[in-house]
């Protein structure tokens, strides 16, 4: 069972305001996170139709812990505590 | 009667010697009992039965000590035959991209992303441009993954150089180095 599943993937993105891009046809959607006006991650979404298709890749691709991905998704952490954290990864 | 105090007799003695449970009386048959012989007893066999009794439990003793460590070596070569499956299974796989065919992109110079496993599926991920998807088989991870390339690259080309974070702009500067659109 993946840590990340497209389920949380989408919460991810909702939570993290990212514009997600509809490609038809294509494997993925793509979620652009901007902070600032600046595009600062990004990450795919895959488009199956399973709620638990893998996305463990996310949390690597938002510069996060998986465990810090789970709880983005999850609630506990907020847009404003992952904007900390990529501010003190030099990534804004 | 004088076999059946034999296996008293030797019953005994396993028990003395904790090796009781070792002690099945079909693969120590007699030779008086085997079929269409017949029984030869020395008359003094009740004064060489301990010796016999205590050279049984030797042997006893001894494939006892054989089959442990016969069954020890069987659990140690499951434990390295399981071992050896996990670490086929997840070690990482270094796999060349050289094309995007049928897509509208080529490849300008090869480059490798590395597939891993993680849970029940595999991660193809492209380390230098921090990209990664994963798909149900190896071969689905990299097709998700040329996907997901492609899919940033045409979103990192329709901002201006200045709308990125330091992020978005290293990606965008590594997948022009690798990737460019023909049409």
């Amino acid at each position: 069972m993946p840590i990340i599943t497209k389920e949380l993937a989408l919460r991810i993105a909702k939570k993290l305001k990212a514009d997600v891009k509809k490609r038809p046809g294509k494997a993925h959607d793509i979620a652009l996170v901007y902070h600032e006006g600046k595009l600062v991650a990004n990450f795919g979404i895959r488009r199956g139709s399973k709620k638990n298709l893998g996305h463990d890749y996310i949390p690597n691709q938002l510069y996060i812990r998986p465990r810090q991905a789970r709880l983005l998704g999850e609630c506990p952490l907020l847009r404003e505590d992952w904007i900390t954290i990529m501010a003190e990864k030099g990534m804004l | 009667m004088a076999v059946n105090s034999l296996r008293i007799l030797l019953c005994e003695e396993a028990a003395r010697h904790e090796v009781g449970h070792l002690w099945q009386p079909e693969e120590f048959l007699l030779e008086s009992e085997v079929p269409g012989k017949t029984a030869e007893w020395a008359e003094n066999w009740e004064q060489t039965a301990p010796t016999l009794s205590y050279d049984f439990v030797g042997v006893l003793l001894s494939k006892w000590r054989e089959v442990a460590r016969l069954e020890s070596l069987e659990r140690e070569v499951l434990l390295l035959k399981d071992r050896v499956a996990e670490l086929e299974r997840s070690t990482p796989v270094c796999v060349p991209i050289e094309t995007f065919a049928p897509e509208p992109y080529k490849v300008v110079k090869p480059f490798h992303v590395v597939v891993q496993t993680r849970a029940d599926e595999y991660v193809a991920s492209f380390f230098d441009a921090n990209l990664s998807a994963s798909g149900p088989t190896e071969t689905e991870a990299i097709f998700n993954l040329k996907d997901v390339i492609l899919g940033v690259l045409e979103s990192l080309t329709e901002h201006d150089k200045a709308e990125l974070g330091p992020g978005p702009a290293k990606q965008l500067r590594v997948l022009k180095k690798f990737v460019e659109k023909t049409a």
